[in-house]
């Protein structure tokens, strides 16, 4: 086996635990020494669970010598945003309130990841309370980017970013509510998937805002987005978002050709003031998906630009810290209690107009995508900015967020850096419950270039 | 009750003391607003922070 095993995709961490060359236990020594080299500069964990993580490896090691198969994760390290319930394991949402709080129970995708045989390395750095997009936390200290130690490493699920293209995890979920896996994976040069709202049930994950919260995985390669959705999608009727449409196989698609597959460019708003090296690094991906066979053309969403003066997020997240809000508001970090503050004073009225125009917002979406297959654009206007320069979430949310308004699954794959080093995202989003198509588009891009294969030098 | 000009009296005082700005026209617009509030000034449901069973969602379909 060539090269770090910390630095293995997924699929090939499988493959080399079943054909002799590495065991779980080998894997996870080397994931958690990557895990002491890195975190005194990234800061990504907020809870390193390397007991539990030895035991876990341990037992994937025994199973699979026994043959008992539990799919593609058995014995992979693996991280949570520490956003999930875990039981017996601290999960702080982020917040000094919950710096003790311990779940007794998992959530259900932590579960479902369980029953697939995950090692569990630990629970990742996030946005307090997953409200914002840098990852900046004042009480568990700033998430940094592995590319450049004074950038961002973005947010909310920035730890999540952060650690899988660090290799301090093999594989990690974050949560998206306005752009929360793609954003941190934009800027740390990973792959990171929206799945359709209620592909995956949001129970036992502290909430943001109930109608936009999405869970979603982060990983080094388009094919283990797969891997992991396969893991974790399906119904859940204890979700009143969770959606009882059957789930793919969500791998089944990659590998087949573009020919015939119509590109979208949603030029007005995606494309608009973008930096010139992002702007150009999405039109060469572009290009290179032309070259593969797909058709091109130009689409309008204009209506998506109201996305940014929609207060569902804001009210929704005010509604579940309301008491909280009132009695401690020096207990939130000064651009949380601001954030949430403002959505105190949104009035029921403008909510429920908002949800209205929402409704408006998904219908023209699903229109273009009659026409066409996908739609692409950059993932975020701007590559990392830097920790120094405070925080410039509405902008950096600002192509992401109109997804998870309309609910439609979306990718960030890799496809570029800029004069400084940093990563840039494209974007490629789908029709609801078409993630295979989504990750089909984004798998063909990925294997016609190289940009996935760098790693930072951390 | 709304137009009464006691409460619009009273809404000013509330106004002037927190340096609001605001004319009479403003304030009987505002004043049935507030009077509802008044009346119900909380919700009653249980809002623990920490509670991670999803409230409510939307409902998205396959096309």
């Amino acid at each position: 086996m060539a090269g770090e095993a910390y630095d293995l995709t997924i699929r090939h961490a499988a493959e080399a635990l079943r054909d002799g060359t590495l065991t779980s236990v080998a894997l996870t020594e080397a994931v958690l020494r990557r895990i002491e080299q890195t975190e005194p500069t990234l800061n990504a964990y907020i809870t390193v669970t390397a007991d539990i993580a030895r035991e876990q490896a341990a037992a994937a090691d025994a199973e699979l010598q026994a043959g008992r198969e539990r799919g593609p994760l058995q014995g992979i390290p693996f991280a949570l945003k520490d956003l999930y319930d875990t039981a017996g394991i601290p999960t702080t949402a982020g917040s000094s309130f919950l710096r003790d709080r311990v779940p007794s129970e998992d959530g259900f995708v932590t579960k479902k990841l369980k029953d697939a045989g995950i090692v569990l390395t630990g629970k990742l750095t996030l946005h307090e309370f997953a409200l914002g997009t840098t990852s900046i936390n004042p009480h568990y200290g700033a998430v940094h980017n592995p590319w450049n130690p004074a950038h961002v490493s973005g947010g909310s699920s920035g730890g999540s970013g952060a650690a899988v293209a660090a290799g301090s995890c093999l594989g990690a979920l974050g949560t998206d509510t306005g752009g929360s896996i793609r954003i941190p994976a934009s800027l740390c040069g990973v792959v990171g998937l929206l799945p359709t709202y209620g592909r995956v049930s949001r129970r036992g994950v502290l909430p943001l805002s109930w109608t936009l919260d999405h869970v979603g995985p982060l990983s080094k390669s388009v094919e283990d987005a797969a891997i992991i959705l396969n893991a974790i999608a399906g119904y859940d009727r204890e979700d009143p978002g969770s959606a009882d449409e059957p789930v793919d196989d969500y791998t089944s698609a990659l590998g087949r050709e573009l020919r015939g597959l119509r590109v979208g460019l949603p030029r007005d708003p995606f494309w608009q003031a973008c930096d010139d090296p992002v702007t150009a690094a999405c039109e060469a991906a572009v290009d290179v998906l032309r070259e593969l066979g797909a058709s091109v053309s130009e689409v309008a969403l204009p209506l998506q630009a109201a996305t940014g003066r929609l207060n569902i997020l804001w009210a929704e997240a005010a509604s579940y810290h309301i008491d909280t809000l009132r009695e401690h508001p020096d207990g939130y970090g000064q651009d949380v209690r601001t954030t949430m503050e403002g959505g105190l004073a949104v009035a029921a009225t403008t909510y429920i107009n908002d949800q209205r125009l929402r409704r408006k917002l998904i219908e023209e979406t699903r229109a273009v995508l009659r026409q066409v297959d996908v739609l692409v654009s950059p993932t975020t206007p701007h590559t990392a900015p830097t920790i120094a320069a405070g925080d410039p979430t509405r902008d950096l949310a600002r192509l992401t967020h109109p997804y998870d308004v309309s609910g439609i699954p979306a990718v960030s794959v890799p496809c570029g850096f800029d004069g400084e080093g940093l990563p840039i995202g494209l974007m490629i989003g789908g029709r609801h419950f078409d993630e295979a198509t989504v990750l089909q588009v984004a798998h063909a891009y990925e294997q016609a270039t190289e940009w996935h294969r760098r790693r930072p030098a951390v | 009750m709304s137009a009464d000009p006691n409460v619009i009296e009273r809404l000013r005082a509330v106004a002037e003391a927190a340096e609001i700005e605001i004319n009479d026209e403003g304030l009987r617009a505002i004043a049935p607003t507030v009077l509802a509030m008044l009346a119900r000034p909380s919700g009653v449901a249980p809002r623990d922070l920490g509670e991670t069973e999803p409230a409510f969602g939307l409902r998205m379909r396959r096309e």
